[in-house]
């Protein structure tokens, strides 16, 4: 199975990129797929860039804690298009299509359905980080909107000698 | 396929469709594909109260999703007038409406477009919304052949949309650096913003501090005895961190310098740390000013609104100057600011004769461009000091701090001041790095949250337009080890503040006179172990 994905690496790369940018409409895909330059198209460079990363991570079976700083940062872009946890971590399903179209012309192989699903349950384990990944960029934004609060009245509270203690604190590493 | 696949057979899973949410608006055009109000990406209606006290139209109660915004019943006719005079009053305005060939080398420029892929973000498009309704009612070719001549019907709709999309655009103006025709789509928002105010289609963020402006002196509301005992708090602070006591003179008559600066600076963290800053430093060099209650912001949201309305509030700060008697006009790090002033103010309520040209007393630099506006930017100011060796600074006392620059959008491409913050930054840092070429001077990606976007009901649209910038942050942060952005800009110290926490956590922001007193070696000063936000300095901090 390995092999024969490694051998389709290329182009199942390709394939999930463009399915994960049709989250966005047609105008911005085609920008997203297009544009190299990782300052001018943050985005879709970044899309490109992990979802190979990530690709090549199932193959190996990494360890969870070497793909979750990448796989965060696509998930940081997807949890705030607006489109809902469930879209925001899609793409993650939207790579066993990807596979199961790529490797289309081998079904005389009999034992491929078995392989392919043992591989797809890495993919459910993707997943799983995702949703995880997900949530806690959700709640990141929850946390930052109310510091952002603070931080609009910070003179007016600190000289009243308001107790911020039970409000967020700022995150670990925050201000280097 | 066979719709008789099970899940154990090859098939079942080529119709997976789990995950497959096809947003695409099918290749549609774009007139035909109505707006889609998505909370998270719109900005709450102004207030009654504000427009009464501001004097503007329509005052009443509405929400961007209901059905029924309460328009005028002669809105349509208001529109078609208010386009016709404006197009005869303003020339850019005509001509931007124009000469556009729509050959898209802005379509891929603006932040919003890049971070958030919604494609009425494209400026092109964003300008093609007032500029349908234009052919249609304004040309020739519109009036006979409407739609084949890209012009459509001014309808409820239209004005949804520019409702939704002109408080989409933070008015950066990076597009037009891109035009080879120099169209500024920021100023084709300014008028679709003020076309939307004369049916009182509006917002809070904006026409609140509007209100306010006009009421107390600032957008916050901070009233005079506010103000008095905010500085004095200040003071407080710099004595524990620096052992020197500040004064921070206020509506005092006959100094020679008026000082104005925005009133996020006095309220918000990280700016209040700012306009220590900058107390430290009239401090230290014994400079002759006085800040001012009632022109206690330099900032204007009259900009964001309408050119009446920012020529009344930028009028606020030559009342002042006139009154208490000063010779000059010193701005803070303000960023729209900058743009009212060299852009607008001249016309609109210059020249200011009974001023003198802005001379620094301590190096006798006459800052000669501002002859006729009279009033300098604080970094050309202290660039100046420092030049001449005024200063006595430490950067080890910064050595904690591996800072980068984010060219305000306003002081970039409106002012073009792009050497003087640098070099105060490497005069004053021990480590200083830039971000890539295509985001920095005049290509700055904006903070996403300008021109009166930077409230929390539209967070998640500010978090994408803040991407490209914060992608930017992220690179010499994993490439150099930055840990500060420093910006002049109150908007943007408050909303950058946001963007990298969110995307680039390990990255704080800062303004320039924070870095600038935390390197000054200040007579008087007792041996400095914390900052200005009492927190370790130097090597300490590195530990
Ligand atoms: S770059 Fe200028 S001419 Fe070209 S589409 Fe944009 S606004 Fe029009
Ligand atoms: S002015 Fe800035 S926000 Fe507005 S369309 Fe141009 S790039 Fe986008």
């Amino acid at each position: 199975m390995d092999e024969q994905l490694q051998a389709k690496r290329a182009e199942i790369v390709r394939a999930w990129v463009e399915r994960t940018v049709e989250m966005y409409p047609a105008d911005a895909a085609k920008f997203l797929l297009r544009v190299n330059d990782p300052f001018s198209n943050p985005v879709g460079t970044t899309i490109a860039l992990e979802l190979e990363f990530l690709f090549d991570a199932l193959l190996r079976d990494v360890p969870p804690d070497e793909v979750v700083p990448r796989l965060d940062r696509v998930i940081q872009i997807t949890s705030v298009q607006d489109v809902g946890s469930a879209r925001a971590v899609s793409f993650v399903f939207a790579l066993k299509e990807v596979i199961r179209r790529a490797l289309a012309a081998d079904r005389a192989d009999a034992g491929l359905l078995r392989r392919c699903l043992e591989f797809e349950q890495r993919i459910d384990a993707l997943a799983l980080l995702a949703f995880d990944s997900c949530s806690r960029f959700l709640q990141r934004i929850a946390d930052i909107r109310v510091r952002e609060a603070k931080r609009r009245v910070w003179s007016l509270m600190r000289m009243l000698k308001v107790d911020w203690d039970h409000l967020p604190a700022e995150e670990e590493g925050a201000g280097g | 396929m066979t719709s008789e696949a099970k899940p154990d057979q090859m098939a079942y899973y080529d119709r997976e469709k789990l995950g497959q949410v096809d947003l695409r608006p099918g290749g549609a055009d774009w007139m035909d594909v109505p707006v889609n109000m998505r909370p998270g990406s719109f900005i709450y209606p102004a207030k009654e109260k504000h427009l009464q006290y501001f004097g503007l139209p329509n005052p009443r109660q509405w929400f961007p999703t209901d059905p029924d915004w309460k328009l005028p019943a002669n809105w349509k006719e208001i529109i078609i007038e208010g386009m016709r005079e404006r197009l005869s009053k303003y020339r850019s305005f005509q001509v931007f409406m124009d000469i556009c060939v729509r050959c898209g080398a802005c379509a891929d420029k603006c932040h919003f477009f890049i971070g958030g892929g919604d494609p009425r973000n494209m400026p092109v498009l964003r300008a093609e919304l007032l500029r349908s309704i234009y052919r249609r009612e304004f040309t020739q070719a519109g009036k006979i052949l409407g739609r084949l001549a890209g012009g459509r019907e001014l309808t409820v709709d239209v004005i949804k949309e520019w409702f939704y999309y002109f408080y989409q655009c933070t008015e950066c103006r990076r597009c037009s650096v891109f035009c080879p025709y120099g169209i500024d789509t920021a100023e084709i928002t300014m008028m679709g913003r003020e076309l939307l105010h004369l049916l009182g289609v509006n917002v809070n963020w904006i026409m609140e501090p509007v209100a306010n402006c006009f009421r107390t002196g600032n957008h916050l509301g901070i009233q005079p005895h506010g103000l008095r005992d905010t500085l004095d708090f200040f003071a407080d602070d710099i004595e524990e961190a620096t052992g020197v006591r500040v004064e921070a003179p206020l509506n005092r008559k006959g100094a020679e310098v008026l000082f104005v600066t925005p009133s996020g600076d006095f309220l918000a963290d990280p700016g209040t740390y700012t306009c220590m800053g900058y107390m430290c430093l009239f401090h230290e060099i014994g400079l002759d000013y006085t800040f001012s209650t009632y022109a206690s912001d330099g900032g204007n949201f009259g900009l964001f609104t309408s050119h009446e309305a920012m020529k009344r509030l930028n009028a606020k700060i030559y009342a002042e100057a006139r009154r208490l008697g000063v010779k000059w006009i010193l701005g803070g790090e303000c960023g729209h600011m900058w743009r009212v002033l060299n852009q607008y103010m001249d016309t609109m309520n210059g020249p200011a004769d009974f001023l003198q040209v802005p001379t620094s007393p301590l190096t006798g630099t006459r800052f000669e461009h501002a002859r006729s506006t009279k009033m300098i930017h604080i970094t050309e100011f202290t660039a100046d000091l420092i030049k001449h060796g005024k200063l006595n600074l430490d950067p080890s006392q910064n050595d904690h701090v591996r800072v980068t620059f984010h060219d305000s959008c306003n002081p970039a491409r409106a002012m073009g001041i792009f050497e003087e913050p640098r070099y105060i930054l490497r005069s004053v840092c021990n480590h200083f790095h830039e971000m890539p070429e295509n985001t920095i001077r005049e290509k700055t990606f904006c903070c996403g949250g300008g021109a009166g976007l930077g409230t929390d009901e539209n967070m998640e649209m500010r978090l994408r337009g803040g991407m490209p910038r914060a992608s930017a942050v992220r690179h010499v942060h994993e490439k150099h080890g930055v840990n500060h952005l420093a910006a002049m800009c109150a908007i943007d110290r408050a909303t950058l503040s946001t963007v990298c926490e969110y995307w680039v956590p390990e990255v704080r922001v800062t303004g320039i006179h924070e870095l600038v007193t935390n390197a000054l070696v200040m007579k008087g000063q007792k041996k400095r172990e914390v900052n200005l936000r009492l927190e370790p300095i130097g090597a300490q901090a590195e530990e």
